[in-house]
């Protein structure tokens, strides 16, 4: 199991009181309280301690802040992009706008990504989503390469 | 007294033989030699083909029509013409003096006194008056021609003369169209290519200065070959030894000033040149083939190799010959005076693939190829606008010279292999189409995904069937 899976499924062993406190601290950075803290680095420096491909301080606490908003199952290979671009919408007008949603997802910086995310996981609605490869994409997200995968993922342009 | 630089005893064609050597021979050397001469050395490619074009008048003049296939097969496995085959070059040697008192070669003494001009008007690469565009800095009536340079700037005349002010204008084929010639291994097989039979052939302007084709008839070879567009003599050298401002030789006779004047509009429908390919258009009628102007603003292809090439399969050009042969294809631009650029290139033509490409249709592909890269900025263009772009004109412009220089370097291939000649060419737009579509849609966004994978797949499609008419040749 790699880290990234040790940490998703740490996520999910998390009790309802502990995604509530999460699910408060959405758009707050790491340090502003105590216990967000507390409860952060119980579950994710156990992981960092034991290697150092376990995802970085940053990206953890962005993916424990968006599970707790949204506990989607775990599905491998559902990523965010391909259930994005699955979407059936009404119209084309509607089509039109969620995809320059999306595009505007892919041009925000890491920094600045969050609620943006939460869009997506709301519109998602109850299916499934890869939380492994979102955190390991997360990881990476400065690369153009990343967010190139994720165009292509959303229009159905790759397997 | 002047020398009167007899052209055909003076050395002045500058020639490449078979071993390698530059050299300069007189008219009757490049004659009885040209069997050993790999070819016209000129570094301008409208010296190339005028004396290329002024040697095989030379050969209808001395001969008259080519002698039959067995006589022609004799000439070429022997090397060499006959030794006694241009004894007229000597009877009428008086025809080709270039200086001196009485007739000059491509002169006109009438002329004198009329309209004095810079002899540098002669090489239209030698700036002269106000030009800035030139290689070379020249100062008129100081800096002079040598003889040869100007007995080549006479040759040119009937070739690429341009209209302009005060009344000049553009010799007998008007507008300088394209020219081709079919070339060989050597000067002798060149001419014995394109010696072919022909009728009338007339007098040459050198034996008959004054004489006028009809605006009712055909034009005769000769005539129209040496049909002079400019009314010429040449000023006695004043100039010190100095070096010619044209091929840089010093020498110690330089011409510094001619007369210059209009021989009056020379421009006939009924002559139809052996060395240039006609097309049909619809409201002007048949027009020779002609180089873009490349100063307009918008996108023109410098060289029309498809057109011209459509035109060459379809014309006497390609007609007569048993086997593949080459061609020396020069352009000259221009826009009514002003001179733009010359270009010059060989290719090779298959025979007699020629044919087959001709029953099969595969020649109408050039028109297609032709249509389709006129069309890329248009399919190029986003599905939401409503205009072409200018940026997606500019994206042509990047690449299109380029894959239509490295697609017409296999034309051979176009017309004996067009099954997978033309994908292949096809293949050059996919190769480069995407750079073009990550500089127009730059970005990662879905927005510039879909619009590269737009642009990527915008082909030019050669399964459709041509649109034009079968031109070519009346």
């Amino acid at each position: 199991m790699t880290p990234t899976e040790q940490f998703i499924q740490a996520l999910q062993s998390l009790k309802p009181g502990d995604l509530s406190q999460l699910r408060g601290h959405a758009g707050r950075p790491l340090d502003q309280s105590v216990p967000g803290f507390d409860l952060f680095a119980g579950v994710w420096w156990p992981l960092r301690e034991k290697s150092q491909r376990a995802p970085r301080r940053e990206v953890a606490w962005l993916v424990a802040k968006l599970y707790a908003f949204r506990p989607l199952p775990y599905a491998p290979g559902a990523t965010l992009a391909r259930q994005l671009g699955r979407l059936l919408l009404a119209d084309d007008r509607a089509r039109t706008r969620h995809q320059q949603r999306f595009d505007e997802l892919l041009l925000l910086p890491l920094a600045q990504i969050e609620f943006a995310l939460q869009w997506a996981l709301t519109v998602i609605g109850g299916r499934g989503l890869d939380w492994v490869q979102l955190t390991d994409k997360l990881s990476v997200w400065e690369r153009e390469k990343t967010r190139l995968k994720w165009s292509n993922e959303f229009l159905g342009l790759t397997h | 007294m002047q020398n009167s630089f007899n052209l055909v005893v003076e050395r002045w064609i500058p020639v490449l033989r078979d071993s390698g050597v530059n050299d300069r021979v007189n008219i009757r050397e490049a004659m009885t030699e040209a069997g050993h001469i790999r070819q016209i050395a000129a570094s301008n490619p409208m010296d190339r083909v005028a004396l290329l074009r002024f040697l095989l008048a030379i050969l209808y003049w001395c001969r008259g029509n080519p002698p039959s296939d067995n006589v022609m097969n004799r000439i070429l496995t022997a090397g060499t013409f006959p030794s006694n085959w241009f004894e007229k070059l000597e009877r009428q040697k008086n025809c080709f003096n270039l200086m001196g008192d009485g007739k000059r070669f491509y002169q006109d003494q009438d002329s004198v006194n009329r309209r004095e001009r810079p002899v540098t008007d002669l090489l239209q690469e030698i700036p002269t008056g106000n030009n800035f565009w030139h290689f070379r800095h020249s100062t008129d009536r100081k800096n002079g021609l040598c003889l040869a340079c100007c007995a080549l700037g006479l040759l040119r005349l009937p070739l690429f003369s341009v209209s302009g002010l005060p009344d000049l204008k553009s010799g007998i084929n008007g507008t300088p169209p394209i020219y081709v010639m079919p070339v060989g291994p050597s000067l002798l097989h060149t001419l014995c290519l394109n010696w072919t039979k022909s009728s009338p052939l007339g007098t040459p302007t050198w034996e008959k200065p004054d004489a006028h084709p009809r605006n009712d008839q055909s034009v005769p070879l000769l005539l129209g070959l040496t049909m002079l567009s400019r009314r010429v003599w040449l000023h006695d050298s004043v100039a010190p030894e100095g070096a010619c401002i044209g091929c840089g030789r010093l020498e110690t006779e330089l011409v510094a000033a001619c007369e210059f004047q209009s021989a009056g509009n020379q421009a006939n429908n009924f002559w139809i040149d052996p060395h240039v390919v006609y097309v049909d258009k619809p409201k002007a009628g048949r027009k020779a083939l002609t180089t873009p102007d490349l100063t307009k603003r918008f996108f023109q292809m410098d060289k029309p190799w498809a057109p011209l090439f459509k035109g060459i399969c379809e014309s006497p050009i390609s007609q007569p010959y048993q086997t593949a042969f080459r061609l020396l294809i020069v352009g000259f631009a221009t826009e009514k005076a002003k001179n733009i650029d010359v270009w010059e290139r060989t290719c090779i033509m298959p025979h007699p693939g020629l044919a087959d490409a001709q029953a099969d249709g595969s020649v109408e592909k050039f028109s297609i190829w032709q249509d389709e890269g006129n069309k890329l900025f248009v399919r190029l263009k986003p599905k939401d606008s409503k205009k072409v772009r200018e940026l997606d004109a500019v994206a042509v412009t990047a690449i299109r010279p380029h894959i239509e220089s490295r697609v017409s370097a296999e034309v051979s291939d176009l017309l004996t292999q067009p099954n997978s000649a033309w994908p292949k060419a096809v293949d050059k737009y996919r190769q480069m189409l995407p750079t073009i579509a990550k500089s127009l849609a730059p970005g990662f966004t879905t927005r510039a995904v879909q619009r590269q994978n737009q642009i990527s797949i915008a082909l030019p499609d050669m399964t459709r069937k041509s649109k034009s008419k079968k031109g070519g040749n009346p």
